[in-house]
């Protein structure tokens, strides 16, 4: 019995340090929506860095990798592969929506969108269709802070109210702090976390084998086809293949990191967090490393749920009850600072990109409306966490493919922000077309209403048919006013000096 | 001469990445066992650490371009 209230003591320890750090950077702030939503676009590059890889760096990661080095092997290469290459697409976007922001005062996807395109419409469903992705994702990290308290706890927290506690201390520092407050925590978390997924990826390969080569000539010994893929393994080549490509086209559509590169004090800061941003895939070899160890020592049946390898794997190891409490903190961490950015994302996404875009007349830069935007916003805090804690309780997939899940809608956002900046031809009617008939293929597959194409991801084929549709009807239609485009298009183009001017006019 | 070499490394990313989307191709092998990882990881994880160089290199060219403009 004291060893529970040791390793809690941990946890709360750590509850009350992130909320510490979360209050911390929430003082003095100025009460605009440009400091809560973008941190006034002022942030450095080892705050973005960790912004950035906290959403990779997730539940996901965290409990999903290991689930799935440990239930599907080879497979998992691909968490590694897409999170270091899912970066690159940015080199692309990232200045140019910086720029963006800084010209126009945008401060989500959605309204860039809206900006370049004129259409409310295509704007109001691309935050739509966002949010019900953030509740995808949302719903995965609290699942697992749902089994990591019941854990630490031994049942004596049951699976609803550790959810609901983790959920309540994120709520509560992004709704005092908005964005400085999610990118601190994350710098704390992210630290936390990748130092306790080496100790412990590294602890299990020399506890359990003899290093890391010995665990995996065992593992082709015994399992030979689980460091394969392919016919015979758990995933066949077409599915790998199609994951890594949505993954990779997607990763910096979702919205709540796409629209970090509004919050970077710079064009080059977001280069230069793009450069060391692989880095982080090397962080999470270790992670894998915990679920490749598990495959000798227990049998899926025994374990129940894949995704509860990593808490099996210490309670079994006789860890001191402190080392345990450090461990599933550092658990929660890689969900909080994933339940952060978004619960943050998705407020934001909700008042201005759906009550505020429903509302004519509005002027953001007039103070009282700026702090009014604020209250609008926290209020959407909640009412999201509220939702979407309601939705988590309820569901029953596994982590990973939940989240894979909702990557396919989002990869329907990739059409458009390419035609934003690089195809002057694209019209408002196309790009509406194709997002349309894009999301709709996709979610026809995933509910069985549309048939499924040979063994490809259908947020793939959505995008594909979403390409084709988008370039066909945006040639069909008449083109969109040359200069309204051009500045979306030339963007780099136009010089500090204009954009200072623009800014004083404003 | 920057703008050749923005490209060439422009087309070693895209390179990289269609090496990892089709990484069974080459690397669906536990065998041989390079520094403690199987073939297969090895190989996404060397390309991983190729990409990094690769990108260190094209922030380089980058920034050198900027500042002669």
């Amino acid at each position: 019995m004291n060893e529970e209230y040791l390793v809690l003591g941990v946890i709360a320890l750590y509850f009350v340090s992130v909320f510490g750090v979360g209050a911390l950077a929430s003082r003095g702030q100025q009460a605009t929506r440009e400091e809560y939503v973008a941190g006034n676009r002022s942030l450095g590059l080892v705050v973005m860095y960790f912004l950035m890889g906290g959403a990779v760096f997730s539940a996901f990661a965290f409990l999903g990798g290991p689930g799935w080095a440990y239930s599907k092997g080879a497979a998992s290469f691909y968490i590694l592969a897409y999170s270091a290459l899912g970066i690159l697409p940015w080199w692309l976007w990232a200045p140019r929506t910086w720029m963006a922001g800084k010209k126009f005062g945008y401060v989500t996807q959605a309204q860039l969108i809206r900006g370049r395109f004129n259409s409310r419409l295509l704007s109001v469903m691309v935050a739509i269709v966002t949010i019900l992705a953030f509740v995808q994702y949302v719903t995965v990290q609290m699942k697992a802070s749902g089994y990591i308290l019941e854990l630490a706890s031994n049942g004596l927290i049951p699976f609803w109210a550790g959810s609901l506690i983790a959920y309540i201390v994120v709520v509560l520092y992004v709704f005092l702090g908005g964005l400085r407050s999610v990118a601190w925590t994350n710098v704390f978390q992210g630290a936390f976390m990748i130092i306790t997924a080496w100790v412990l990826g590294l602890y299990f390969v020399y506890a359990l084998y003899d290093g890391p080569a010995d665990m995996f000539q065992r593992i082709a010994e015994e399992v030979p086809s689980h460091l394969l893929i392919g016919p015979g393994s758990s995933m066949g080549y077409g599915e790998y293949s199609s994951i890594m490509i949505i993954s990779i086209l997607g990763f910096t559509m979702w919205p709540h990191l796409f629209m970090k590169a509004y919050a970077a004090r710079s064009p080059k800061t977001l280069k230069q967090m793009i450069v060391i941003y692989p880095t982080f895939s090397i962080f999470l070899v270790p992670v894998l490393f915990i679920g490749f160890a598990g495959v000798l020592q227990v049998s899926p049946i025994e374990l129940g749920d894949v995704d509860r390898i990593l808490p099996w794997m210490f309670t079994n190891a006789g860890f001191h009850p402190l080392a345990i409490g450090l461990v599933l903190a550092a658990a929660l961490a890689a969900a909080m600072s994933t339940q952060d950015t978004v619960t943050h994302a998705a407020g934001s996404v909700f008042v201005e990109d759906i009550v505020k875009a429903s509302s004519r007349k509005h002027d953001s830069e007039n103070p009282e409306s700026a702090a009014h935007d604020r209250t609008l916003i926290r209020l959407a805090v909640v009412l999201f966490g509220f939702a979407s804690y309601m939705i988590a309780i309820v569901g029953g997939q596994t982590l990973v493919s939940l989240l894979v899940g909702a990557y396919g809608s989002i990869v329907q956002i990739f059409p458009l922000i390419a035609a934003t900046f690089f195809w002057r031809r694209a019209t408002a009617a196309g790009a509406t077309a194709g997002f349309i008939v894009g999301t709709i293929i996709y979610y026809g597959m995933v509910f069985g209403f549309v048939p499924g194409f040979y063994d490809l991801h259908p947020g793939l084929v959505g995008l594909v048919i979403n390409i084709v549709i988008i370039f066909v009807v945006s040639i069909l239609t008449k083109p969109m006013d040359c200069a309204h485009v051009s500045q979306f298009i030339n963007i780099l183009e136009h010089d500090e000096s204009s954009i200072n001017s623009n800014r004083n006019h404003r | 001469m920057m703008q050749v070499a923005r490209w060439l490394i422009g087309l070693t990313l895209i390179a990289i990445a269609v090496l990892q989307v089709f990484y069974w191709v080459f690397a669906n092998s536990a065998e041989p066992i390079v520094l403690g990882l199987p073939f297969g990881m090895f190989f996404v994880s060397s390309l991983i650490g190729i990409e990094f160089f690769a990108l260190l290199a094209l922030y380089f060219f980058d920034q050198s371009g900027d500042d002669k403009k």
